[in-house]
């Protein structure tokens, strides 16, 4: 052997020093305030935005089935190949290389806390969630810019952390938009570090959306998913819609749940049915979760535990709900908004063509209270309450409205021509701000409110 | 060692300018790539600073942080050479292109387990004392020794094997 030893030939070259390309410094102390303002951050319910408008028509087709055993799902690497018989997992699609100073490459991901790329040229949101009254992030479809995608359809995230004015370029999942059963279309975030895309496949991040695994193992599409608690509650539905209509014709649902971070699904028990489920069905507060399915309300823990299906105990039988013995009026359907704190509700009813009604609840939904038509007018899409306050907002395809009681409804002022088709989500992220998402697969701009949903204005992603 | 205030804009630049240029080159010497050094060592430095007054060795922590990136960075161009291989191997009219035939002491440092090579990084390469690197892997010192003795001997087996 030779006295030559290569090892310690490498080991003692001195490191040849490499100087900092001008501005460096600021674009770290820049990302790093952002990331130490994202770790105190914690989350804030009513925040997450649907944009979603699938169709679900009810039909009976086998699927999930009340009682289903418990079917483990396991995170995988998304770089991987996909085992066989996963079909879902076929159409892995690279993520774009973002319009920017250079391409990002992997390990310097961009996450929500903030990045020096722009989203990419064409991206168009299909979903937007915001976890403070500054940080969100939106997900879309940049397939329209070819830079981004070359030939290929692709997703793509943004992230702001000035509630909407600005959009920085975040790492997307490797996943097209969505198509049947394979795609994403909505992203959440529990916090800065942990967030799902979804919308029918499922990925998750733990560093705020640098990097995604894809969760495979779960029953059929994930067309729902909440965040609350150090948890993700998932509604698993077998629909039959094809492409972007992915959440339509669903015909049985099972509710999930996993500790974020842990990988590991359970279905929580006594939250599936042979049931139609629609997007923005479910709805988490810090205590309690809620899940409309169909006529039939769930309810149960946010924070783990069995689920049930609530029983309407006296009084008024919303119109859309079964209960004491009634069946929900045919045609009529329902949109949840829970308080938070407490258990209190509202819901509304409203068949294809007919006026909204919106109920009260102030035990979780076991009885109901009603003034009538709220005067709204269009169908409603969306409907919150801000937190810490009594302010409602409702998305309808006509409008935006707020109200300070429920009762009382008025019409917003939103800036410039209305969008055509109206809105598909208002939700309020604190008493004061708020985001409105134009009806539509994907959108170039949103609508936000400062003022509890008095007047919304135009910001562009 | 340099104190971490909180908001301290100014000691942060002066811990940013007295150490960014070694890491970045030992992270080049690492990655072989300019680009690719300098998106680690500023990705390391924002999760630095984005933890400020959290920490009582910034300058372990930066080497700490480093070292895990150039493991992310080695297991995901492992992957792509892989797949190139998968795919050259299908396709044997191209002449094979054969890098010097010197021995790739890096190549030979990414292959060695993920514990060892931590280890092995930190001590003989970022130059960390044995206790030290107990400290920022959490494990014994004697751990850390056996560690350290592992790679060399795995390293001159391997160089062995590629004589």
């Amino acid at each position: 052997m030779s006295d030559h030893d290569p090892i310690d030939d490498w080991l003692s070259t001195d490191v040849e020093l490499l100087s900092p390309v001008p501005g460096t410094f600021d674009r770290i102390h820049r990302r790093a305030r952002r990331r130490k303002a994202l770790t105190a951050t914690t989350t804030a319910l009513g925040a997450a935005v649907v944009i979603a408008a699938a169709v679900v028509l009810p039909q009976a087709v086998p699927g999930l089935l009340p009682g289903h055993a418990t079917i483990p799902s396991k995170i995988v690497d998304s770089s991987k190949p996909s085992p066989s018989g996963h079909h879902e997992q076929t159409k892995r699609p690279k993520p774009p290389a973002f319009a920017g100073p250079a391409s990002l490459s992997p390990p310097a991901q961009s996450s929500i806390a903030g990045s020096d790329y722009r989203p990419p040229s064409g991206f168009a949101a299909t979903s937007v969630t915001f976890i403070s009254g500054e940080i969100g992030a939106a997900l879309g479809d940049a397939t329209g810019d070819k830079a981004a995608c070359k030939d290929s359809s692709c997703t793509a995230i943004a992230g702001t952390s000035d509630y909407g004015q600005s959009w920085f370029a975040i790492d997307a999942p490797p996943a097209g938009p969505p198509d049947g059963s394979s795609g994403v279309s909505q992203v959440r975030f529990l916090n800065g570090s942990y967030g799902w895309a979804y919308g029918p496949q499922l990925f998750a991040t733990s560093d705020g959306g640098a990097t995604w695994t894809q969760v495979e193992g779960l029953p059929g599409r994930v067309i729902d998913l909440a965040t609350v608690n150090g948890r993700a509650y998932a509604v698993v539905a077998v629909c039959g819609g094809q492409g972007r209509d992915f959440a339509a014709d669903c015909t049985s649902f099972a509710l999930y749940s996993s500790p974020a971070g842990s990988g590991t699904w359970r279905q929580v028990r006594g939250a599936a049915a042979h049931l139609p489920v629609k997007p923005g069905a479910l709805q988490l507060t810090d205590t309690n979760g809620y899940l409309l399915a169909g006529p039939v309300l769930y309810a149960g823990s946010s924070s783990g535990g069995s689920w049930a299906a609530v029983k309407i105990s006296s009084g008024t039988v919303p119109s859309c709900l079964d209960g004491r013995g009634r069946q929900a009026v045919a045609g009529e359907s329902g949109v949840l908004a829970p308080v938070n704190p407490g258990s209190s509700l509202y819901l509304s009813c409203q068949s294809a063509t007919g006026e909204p009604v919106i109920y009260q609840s102030a035990d979780g939904g076991q009885s109901w209270q009603s003034d009538g038509r709220a005067g709204l007018a269009g169908l409603i899409t969306s409907l919150a309450v801000a937190p810490a306050s009594d302010t409602l907002v409702a998305a309808t395809t006509s409008g935006l409205y707020y109200s300070a009681d429920g009762r009382t409804w008025h019409q917003a002022s939103v800036s410039g021509k209305l969008p055509a088709g109206g809105f598909s989500f208002a939700g309020l992220t604190t008493e004061y701000q708020g985001v409105a998402v134009p009806a539509g697969s994907a959108v170039r701009r949103i609508y936000i409110t400062s003022d509890g949903g008095q007047t919304w204005q135009a910001a562009s992603i | 060692m340099v104190q971490l205030r909180s908001g301290d804009r100014e000691a942060a630049e002066e811990l940013f300018n007295a150490c960014y240029p070694r890491l970045a080159g030992w992270c080049r010497r690492l990655v072989d790539d300019d680009e690719t050094a300098h998106e680690i060592a500023s990705e390391a430095f924002t999760r630095l600073l984005s933890r400020w007054s959290k920490l009582d060795n910034p300058q372990s922590y930066l080497y700490m942080i480093a070292t895990n990136l150039v493991r992310d960075h080695w297991r995901k161009t492992s992957r792509e050479r892989r797949a190139i291989k998968t795919f050259t191997a299908s396709t044997p009219e191209e002449p094979a292109w054969h890098q010097s035939e010197d021995v790739d002491v890096r190549a030979l440092i990414e292959e060695l387990p993920p514990k060892l090579r931590s280890a092995f990084l930190l001590h003989y390469y970022a130059g960390f004392g044995v206790k030290e690197v107990a400290t920022m892997l959490g494990r014994p010192e004697g751990t850390v020794k056996a560690d350290l003795h592992h790679a060399r001997a795995r390293l001159k087996a391997a160089v062995g094997e590629h004589a």
